[in-house]
């Protein structure tokens, strides 16, 4: 018999070779599509490479993709140390770009300085609502979050179609369905001359430094680590469970609502319907590969938007389907997320005499 | 030892849970200080949900439950601890310690607005290290140390750190359910010593156990629950309280 144990030691070895060692095993794995595919595997592997280290612009695009996956990976970390599980990041990141643009486009003249907090603001507090109305539900009347988070996306988005027909809906935009552009002292200032690149990357680096050290040394993070680790422990020991929660879940929504606004304050312009190609979905996976950690969500939204950007320009040098690129994907997904497992977990071999 | 006044009143405590084994009824009890209350029964008879109530976890269905003359608002487990109770909880790893927090961590869980481990919010981590050290050695909780996991210690060492956080806070009532079950028997003699130290100091204890022996040795008074009823015993006699706690009436 095997049985699963908690490793006791968590060595530098594990916890930062396990994650380099999937990564290696991840690209051998899908080195066996390509080769199918007929692509040359190693040319394959330097044209991703080139994809995303190659050129100052290639680099910029990695650094643009990975800018909204910090936002929702901190969204989901901070909640999911709470045992909060937020699926709705998605949602909530159309809910912060719906009251960016709200505010954004028109309504509010003022000076960048003024305007740009304004629309950051705006957007967390969308977000924030997002979150807190399925925590609340879960904490007075104990409903699933996992259901309630995951059903309001599409009840989200059905009503961000609605209100880009309607109330949002640019009329300059010659009838499709788009909201009107933020105005030019709206918008988050680029980082780099004529690239894509924005300062929402900055703000997402700096809310991970913060939400680290607020885990790690501030009370309030405490609290939300007992209860996220020990529910039952924490309320025994006088930690307001509900009101622990509730604020897990404010910091989450606003993170999230600030994934739509750095992309449509610092990178779009306008509103579309198509804004988030996943960003919230993918935010869960970012987490879980940082181990929920604040710090290696920064490192895991590079890392995860190196391959998408790398295998994506991969498939387009080679001639291959772009399927594969979603292909190298999830194998790297898969082979990291399973390392991270035996970093935490060990296999003990049980012999059938000690089973009583 | 002379016991002086009340320090917990149960005033006609009624808990109707969804069981038997989660209900009782009409339970009156006083602790004074100075004083081990010990309350006998076979697990399931109703000793869960008293503590419980006891402990802030539930609200009673009626009747009132008074720390000296004050009642408290129950339901509340922080405004139970304010007002000056220690809980040893039963199930000491799910409701004792958060086993992937450090030792250190779960030194100060019941104590986080104390400013002498926080101030504005932010956690002194010397302090709590230190804190955590000086317990560690006064309570002989053995263990890979401050920073460790608390789940990596033995069942021993996770009560002797419950034990080090009721008793630092200086309780006036301690709760005690079940504390010595599981333990090594050099545990369950520290359990027993710290229990007699606090009622010298004037605490008032009360001692839920389903060991006779126990109760026995360390009571002042006895009670036996059963079925969800408390009832006074008058003497210490073995048999008695043992046919007592079978639910036949002695």
């Amino acid at each position: 018999m095997i049985r699963i144990e908690p490793r006791n030691t968590n060595s530098a070895i594990f916890s930062y070779g396990v994650p380099i060692l999937s990564a290696l095993v991840a690209l051998i794995l899908a080195s066996i599509p390509l080769w199918f595919a007929g692509a040359p595997v190693l040319v394959s592997y330097v044209e991703m490479a080139k994809g995303v280290f190659g050129s100052k612009f290639a680099f910029s695009e990695m650094l643009t993709r990975a800018t909204p996956l910090m936002f929702t990976g901190l969204a989901a970390a901070l909640a999911f140390r709470a045992k909060l599980w937020n699926i709705g990041a998605e949602g909530q990141l159309y809910l912060g770009a719906m009251a960016a643009v709200a505010v954004g486009t028109g309504v509010l003249e003022a000076p960048a300085f003024i305007l740009v907090p304004i629309i950051i603001l705006f957007g967390c507090a969308a977000g924030s609502v997002g979150m807190v109305v399925p925590a609340f539900l879960k904490t007075r009347y104990g409903a699933d979050e996992v259901v309630t988070t995951l059903l309001l996306n599409f009840i989200i988005l059905i009503f961000l179609q609605y209100m880009l027909e309607g109330p949002l809906k640019d009329p300059m935009g010659l009838g499709w369905p788009q909201s009107s552009p933020i105005l030019d002292q709206g918008m988050l200032p680029p980082l780099m001359e004529r690239m894509r690149v924005h300062s929402g990357l900055l703000i997402a680096v700096a809310c991970a430094l913060i939400a680290q050290f607020m885990l790690v040394r501030s009370v309030w993070g405490f609290k939300l680590r007992a209860v996220g680790e020990n529910v039952f422990a924490a309320r025994h020991a006088g930690i307001k469970v509900n009101r622990t929660i509730l604020g897990a879940a404010i910091a989450s929504g606003a993170l999230a609502g600030m994934a739509g606004v750095s992309e449509v304050a610092g990178l779009k312009g306008y509103l579309t319907s198509d804004l988030s190609p996943g960003f919230g979905y993918a935010g869960i996976i970012v987490a879980m590969l940082a181990g929920l950690s604040p710090i290696g969500v920064v490192i895991s939204a590079l890392f995860i938007a190196s391959v998408f950007v790398g295998a994506d320009s991969m498939s387009r040098a080679m001639g291959v389907s772009s399927y594969l690129a979603d292909l190298v994907v999830s194998t790297s997904l898969l082979c990291v997320l399973i390392g991270g497992f035996f970093a935490r977990f060990k296999l003990v071999k049980t012999s059938v005499k000690g089973q009583n | 030892m002379k016991s002086g006044e009340a320090v917990l009143e149960l005033d006609n405590l009624t808990i109707s849970g969804s069981s038997k084994r989660e209900s009782i009824s009409n339970v009156n009890l006083i602790v004074k200080k100075h004083e081990i209350l010990g309350i006998a029964g076979i697990s399931g008879n109703g000793q869960t949900v008293l503590a419980n109530a006891i402990s802030g976890l539930l609200k009673p269905s009626s009747g009132k439950i008074k720390l000296e003359s004050e009642i408290l608002i129950s339901n509340d487990p922080s405004n139970i601890i304010q007002a000056g109770v220690g809980r040893i909880p039963e199930d000491r790893h799910k409701d004792g310690i958060v086993g992937q927090m450090t030792v250190a961590e779960n030194m100060i869980l019941e104590d986080l607005s104390n400013k002498r481990i926080q101030s504005r919010g932010l956690l002194n981590r010397e302090a709590i290290i230190q804190h955590c050290e000086d317990l560690s050695v006064k309570y002989d909780v053995r263990g890979p140390g401050a920073n460790a996991s608390a789940r990596l210690l033995s069942g021993g060492n996770i009560q002797k750190l419950i034990l080090a956080r009721v008793f630092e806070a200086a309780p006036k009532l301690i709760l005690a359910n079940q504390p010595t079950r599981g333990l090594d028997m050099g545990a369950a003699a520290d359990v027993a010593n710290r229990l007699l130290e606090a009622r010298q100091r004037g605490s008032g204890v009360i001692l839920i156990s389903e060991d006779l022996d126990e109760i026995l040795s360390l009571s002042d008074r006895i009670m036996v629950i059963y079925d969800g009823e408390l009832k006074a015993v008058e003497t210490h006699d073995r048999e008695t309280i043992g046919l007592m706690m079978a639910g036949e009436a002695a």
